[in-house]
């Protein structure tokens, strides 16, 4: 009891200072980072193409996992058991280029097609299913995240696909499984009668309802009580949530996190698997986009408590999408 | 692929150039997409105004060119499946929440569906404005089709009560887009080139531009970090609906900040 308000007095305290104010990464000496159990894996983009790598969250031990030349995997997404990555893989150029869902076992390597045209998967809390949208035209390949159709279901079990029953959706993107299972969230644009706003769709039924939130991406921390979000490009927000009022997001309860000075933006927040650490991208004005350029992005590492953060990649290889891992205990 | 075919009607103009007037005569297109364009003659004009960013005016020379007669409406942007994220759905109304780089594409898409050269180039974005296909029109092109021969502010006058009968801008349109071509069109048979969806322009956009600007079909800056808009939208007021009033934004290719209030129409050399 005593350990929660210490925390909370020194969040509260991290976020009333921040408000206003902009922010810049500190030294890496500055956080305890090798006490963090977990690995992050992330897309990076190096003489022409783009692989996913896994780092320790110190920033050591960064080992290029993909290395296919001729393909470019993108948004890696760990299962909650830790035993396999989803992400995109583009293959083609230009307007005939095309993004497809696979899987990679962490445990064999082995790759596996999950669907065609298909992109932003997210794993179910219980490591079944991987939900996915498909590419709004197969005409032309789109880089924007927003350019997508449907929602549906692929179960790992079984190797099924089931469309969600609300045939409407549209344009949604950054799936995120709430904890409870019942609700994914996402940012919708240009669609649903949204002209851009976060939504919880509801996974039994074709309902779906606003967050009451400004901006895009939110992310669920592992307890499912608290979001992350980007407000805008140099802001993330940190909010308490409750999927079971309407809207689930107050305004009293938004709190600014991270700010950076306007040149410079932020995207891509995850929270680490015990809630106390936030994974984002940082870097100059860039494509935040899945497969677009973002020189001088690197991958860093904040602390929900106190909000200090460091880089803990120094490349600037359009370093995006952090997604954090369960220690798998290989290399630490 | 030249199967543009001549149609229709010959539209009967007068074309006054820097005083000078000049009888002339526009013809009306129907491309092989199906989308009505106008031929706009070359001539010269007196570009810009008083104001802070289009000041000096002066005379810039334009060479001939065809400009849609509307607005890329949704149904003609979702005719060649790209994804459209309009607001205000309708298959008649503009299309709109469309960046910058997203306009050039559908320029690109819309030129090889006809089978003409493609005039973005799509890892540059720069224009090749010598290609036969389409593109967005620069601003001092823009600015001449809008003005279509006349000098006012307006391209019916200077009085802007009559505003209404030209424009869905922000006293008439009910916070929202309305069908394209439904008020009359400018003296060249343009419709909506004031109001309903502000345009995007081929041209970045520098305030300072116009005392540095070529006299023969200027191109706009080579860089900058906002590309031009023009003729208002239906959010704003009579202020900013008008023929000389720049606009700019920044939404070139970032979906977080794109406009429910910006779309744009194309262009093609006529030569």
């Amino acid at each position: 009891m005593k350990k929660t308000v210490i925390i909370f007095i020194l969040a509260f305290t991290v976020f009333s200072a921040n408000a206003g104010n902009f922010s810049r990464p500190l030294d890496k000496s500055q956080l305890n980072l090798s006490a963090i159990p977990y690995k992050i894996v992330f897309e990076s983009y190096n003489k022409g193409n783009w692989d996913l790598h896994i780092i320790n969250a110190d920033g050591t031990g960064r080992k290029n996992i993909t290395n296919t030349p001729d393909i470019h995997e993108m948004y890696p997404k760990v299962s909650p058991d830790g035993k396999h990555i989803a992400y995109v893989a583009d293959t083609g150029e230009g307007r005939n280029k095309k993004r497809d869902i696979y899987t990679l076992s962490l445990i064999d390597s082995k790759k596996k097609l999950i669907s065609e045209h298909s992109r932003q998967p997210a794993w179910s809390p219980d490591s079944r299913y991987i939900a996915f949208v498909k590419s709004e035209s197969t005409r032309r390949f789109s880089i924007e995240s927003w350019a997508t159709k449907g929602l549906y279901f692929y179960d790992t079990y079984t190797g099924d696909i089931k469309a969600h029953p609300n045939k409407k959706i549209e344009h949604l993107y950054n799936l995120c499984y709430a904890p409870e299972g019942k609700y994914l969230i996402a940012t919708v644009l240009g669609g649903m009668g949204f002209r851009h706003t976060n939504i919880a769709v509801s996974l039994e039924s074709s309902r779906f309802f606003q967050l009451g939130i400004i901006g895009c991406r939110p992310e669920f921390s592992p307890d499912g009580k608290k979001i992350i979000w980007g407000r805008s490009d140099t802001l993330f927000n940190i909010a308490d949530i409750n999927l079971k009022r309407r809207p689930p997001v107050l305004n009293k309860d938004i709190k600014s996190f991270i700010k950076v000075e306007k040149g410079f933006e932020i995207y891509h927040a995850d929270w680490s698997p015990d809630g106390k650490y936030i994974a984002f991208a940082y870097g100059p004005d860039g494509d935040q986009a899945v497969g677009g350029m973002a020189p001088g992005w690197d991958i860093c590492v904040a602390e929900v408590a106190t909000g200090k953060w460091t880089k803990i990649t120094n490349d600037g290889n359009h370093n995006k999408e952090p997604d954090w891992m369960p220690f798998t205990g290989d290399s630490k | 692929m030249k199967k543009i075919i001549i149609s229709t009607t010959i539209l009967c103009i007068s074309l006054f150039s820097c005083g000078k007037k000049d009888e002339t005569k526009s013809s009306i297109i129907k491309t092989e997409s199906g989308i009505e364009m106008v031929l706009i003659p070359g001539g010269k004009f007196i570009m810009g105004g008083a104001g802070a960013d289009n000041s000096p005016a002066r005379e810039v020379e334009i060479s001939p060119f065809y400009m849609d007669i509307y607005e890329i409406t949704q149904e003609m942007y979702k005719k060649l499946e790209l994804p459209d994220a309009s607001h205000f759905k309708g298959e008649s109304n503009p299309v709109e929440m469309v960046a910058w780089i997203n306009a050039a594409i559908y320029c690109n898409e819309r030129s090889f569906e006809e089978g003409l050269e493609p005039c973005y180039d799509e890892k540059t974005w720069e224009c090749n404005f010598s290609a036969n296909g389409y593109r967005l029109p620069t601003e001092a092109e823009w600015e001449y089709a809008a003005r279509a021969g006349t000098k006012g502010k307006y391209f019916f006058g200077n009085d802007s009560r009559l505003l209404k009968n030209y424009a869905i801008f922000k006293a008439n349109s009910q916070n929202r887009t309305s069908t394209t071509g439904t008020r009359k069109p400018n003296p060249w048979g343009l419709y909506d080139m004031y109001g309903n969806v502000a345009e995007w322009c081929n041209d970045f956009y520098s305030k300072d531009y116009y005392s540095s600007a070529p006299a023969k079909n200027p191109k706009g800056p080579e860089k900058g970090k906002a590309r031009v808009v023009r003729g208002g939208s239906w959010a704003d007021d009579e202020s900013k609906i008008n023929s000389e009033t720049r606009g700019f934004d920044e939404s070139i290719n970032d979906a977080c900040i794109l406009r429910d209030t910006i779309g744009f129409r194309a262009v093609k050399k006529a030569d």
